[in-house]
């Protein structure tokens, strides 16, 4: 991507560390994880249920508070801001919900409902506010038709956009979107993405896209965390990941996600499901790796995150890349000519 | 189960439902032959779960056949009574649910679930030969140590592995059709693809037929055999697995899988999507259920709905779709969908 490697980070996640329960029956749900984001790039935060993206997701919005670590937004750090300065703060970082039904009030109008965050803050006069809202929703494709109506009747795709749209309406530098398709249906869900994307190039609005969808995250991200069991395992630019991922679970995990284009190959097989827990010692894949299963430094010694392939990648495994699935049909696209296809 | 195969062990014919005034189906024809997977796919609201439930004769309260048939093994099972269904059910056709917490009893071992499915169809059936066969089912669904998982109660299993017990109930009696409504959608992919390798070994050892319900177009071309797309309550297209995704003849099919986030599609090419909404089944346009929102619709697809056209692959079989414009889409679909990366 068009990366200056100079530029600070908009984010910036440092040794997170999120807790249900204190003291003895304390476990870290999120475990020392630390990452940064640029402007206007869009990262991905895959992995199952359970792996504490959605944890991850609470922590940056600042819905509860950390256990230890800190989350810097723009250089303030989030972890810190407390009542008035926290709420106000908050037109910088917004959250778009996975469920469409749930997250919108009924008894408000579609304009009633985007112009409310205006208001909250404080921006512009009652008409301009209008005027931002209906000019918002207008862009996501729901027209004058749509602005009195109630959220009750309109599809989930509409609803989808009605929620993005509340969001982005206070142009903030960060929009956090938890899973924002998966409640879609498949022909809704492209709508969804080219319109993020259309926002995103105007505005150059930074997204953390939380989703488990592999082939929307492949399409839509420029960079992606893979999470399991509350640690990155690996972290990689998009196409490098898919190209060539090289921690055991990433390989596992893209070797099971059906393709239509490919439905004779072999598949990896992982056993088991994720623990609740993380082991004590050790890596935290190494119950169900088929790399680490028997191997004794992966019992024992947790691995750090470290460079594997170009200088973007980095992967926490002690055996890098000896896990592959035969990629017969491979589909590594070289920088820079993707426009070319 | 009957002595001899028939050629179709499943068929439904022109099988129409409705709740209420408000047709859900209307008309659908699908047939199966044995040892045959076939994919149901469909949006929500195409019908494709009413589907399951009015074979099984479970629409309940409200919903009801209005006309057409589904036969298993031969036999007209859409005039029977529940006592006569409950004959029917587990033993010639079965259903696996998507949601294996709500579908298993939260207060009973999983064993004395799986024995009451067997003595359901098998009366005199001792208590040793119900553990034994219990034992038998559990570990043939990838259950590791069964003797001891069987005294367990649904909590103590993971959401993947209350979908294998849910499996393993499904065929504890050898049903000769499955009908699975969405098995994995609840589960994460890594356990989704443990699931679908034990339904695809079971399936393949014992000759069941299944229908395969889903929103997952990934997971049908791994799984199936053949595809139907359902829309607005009809089949629109039926074909080969592989033909669908290599090369659709109705218009729906193709804007649906063009709308797919395929693995390895260039980032910089906007997803194409479906304009509009499906059509609430109380106000149909008339004609074709999809022309409002189909790029190539014209006048003459308001009129009528129209007839299956039959397109015909090269050195393929033939197929068809419900469009009066499916040889010309079948004949200029040109990039065809995802293929052709790095090959």
């Amino acid at each position: 991507m068009e990366l200056e490697v100079t530029e600070a980070p908009l984010l910036s996640v440092r040794n997170l560390v999120k807790s249900y329960a204190a003291g003895k029956n304390g476990y870290a749900v999120l475990d020392d994880v630390s990452f940064d984001v640029f402007p206007g790039e869009t990262v991905g935060i895959v992995g199952e249920s359970g792996c504490g993206k959605s944890t991850l997701a609470r922590a940056i919005m600042r819905l509860g508070d950390v256990t230890s670590g800190s989350v810097e937004l723009a250089g303030k750090d989030l972890t810190a801001l407390r009542g008035r300065q926290l709420r106000r703060h908050r037109r910088h970082f917004q959250l778009v919900f996975q469920d469409p039904f749930g997250s919108l009030d009924a008894r408000m109008s579609v304009r009633a409902i985007v112009e409310q965050p205006l208001e909250v803050h404080g921006i512009g006069t009652a008409v301009e506010r209008r005027e931002l809202a209906t000019d918002m929703l207008a862009r996501l494709g729901l027209g004058a038709e749509f602005l009195t109506r109630s959220p009750k009747t309109l599809s989930g795709g509409q609803r989808q956009r009605v929620a993005i749209a509340r969001a982005l309406v206070l142009d903030p530098q960060l929009a956090v979107l938890d899973e924002p398709i998966s409640a879609l249906d498949v022909s809704v869900q492209a709508q969804v993405l080219n319109l993020l994307r259309e926002e995103q190039r105007r505005t150059g609005v930074t997204y953390l896209f939380i989703v488990h969808d592999l082939s929307a995250a492949e399409y839509f991200c420029d960079r992606i965390l893979v999470l399991y069991l509350g640690r990155i395992v690996e972290t990689a630019p998009a196409a490098e990941l898919f190209a060539n991922p090289r921690h055991p679970y990433t390989v596992a995990l893209f070797s099971a996600a059906p393709d239509p284009r490919r439905p004779d190959r072999k598949r990896i097989l992982l056993e088991g499901e994720p623990q609740a827990r993380r082991p004590e010692r050790g890596c935290v894949f190494a119950a169900r790796c088929p790399l680490g299963k028997d191997r004794e430094i992966c019992r024992t010694t947790s691995p750090e995150l470290a460079q594997a392939g170009s200088p973007e990648h980095q992967t926490a495994c002690h055996f890098p890349g000896e896990l592959q699935e035969s990629r017969a049909l491979a589909t590594v696209v070289p920088a820079g000519e993707e426009n070319a296809r | 189960m009957t002595g001899t195969t028939p050629e179709r062990v499943f068929a439904v014919d022109g099988l129409r439902v409705s709740y209420g005034d408000t047709e859900i189906l209307r008309g659908v024809d699908l047939m199966l032959a044995p040892g045959e997977k076939v994919g149901v796919v469909g949006e929500s609201g195409s019908g494709k779960s009413t589907l399951a439930l009015a074979v099984l004769g479970l629409l309940g309260a409200g919903g009801r056949i209005t006309s057409g048939r589904v036969s298993v093994l031969g036999r007209d099972v859409t005039g029977l009574s529940d006592r006569e269904l409950d004959r029917v059910r587990g033993r010639d056709l079965s259903l696996v649910f998507q949601d294996p917490l709500t579908s298993l009893d939260p207060v009973k071992t999983i064993g004395s679930q799986i024995g009451e499915a067997l003595r359901r169809h098998n009366r005199g059936m001792s208590k040793r030969d119900v553990a034994k066969r219990s034992v038998e089912l559990l570990s043939s669904v990838g259950v590791s140590a069964p003797e001891r998982r069987l005294a367990q109660y649904p909590h103590e299993f993971s959401g993947g592995m209350r979908q294998r017990v849910l499996i393993a109930i499904a065929i504890a009696n050898d049903p000769a059709v499955l009908i699975a409504d969405e098995p994995t959608t609840a589960l994460d992919v890594t356990t989704q693809a443990q699931v679908m390798e034990v339904l695809e070994d079971l399936v393949a050892s014992r000759g069941i037929s299944v229908v395969l319900i889903t929103h997952d177009l990934g997971v049908v071309a791994e799984f199936c055999d053949r595809v139907c797309v359902m829309y607005a309550g009809r089949i629109v297209e039926s074909a080969g697995a592989a033909e669908l995704f290599d090369r659709p003849a109705h218009p729906y099919s193709r804007a649906l899988l063009a709308s797919l986030a395929l693995p390895g599609r260039s980032r910089s090419e906007p997803l194409e999507w479906i304009p509009g909404a499906p059509p609430a089944m109380t106000s149909l346009p008339p004609g074709c259920a999809f022309a409002p929102r189909c790029a190539m619709a014209e006048p003459r697809c308001a009129e009528a709905i129209p007839e299956p056209e039959a397109v015909f692959a090269a050195g393929g079989s033939p197929r068809w779709a419900e469009c009066l414009r499916a040889g010309e889409v079948y004949d200029t679909h040109n990039g065809r969908v995802g293929a052709d990366h790095g090959a």
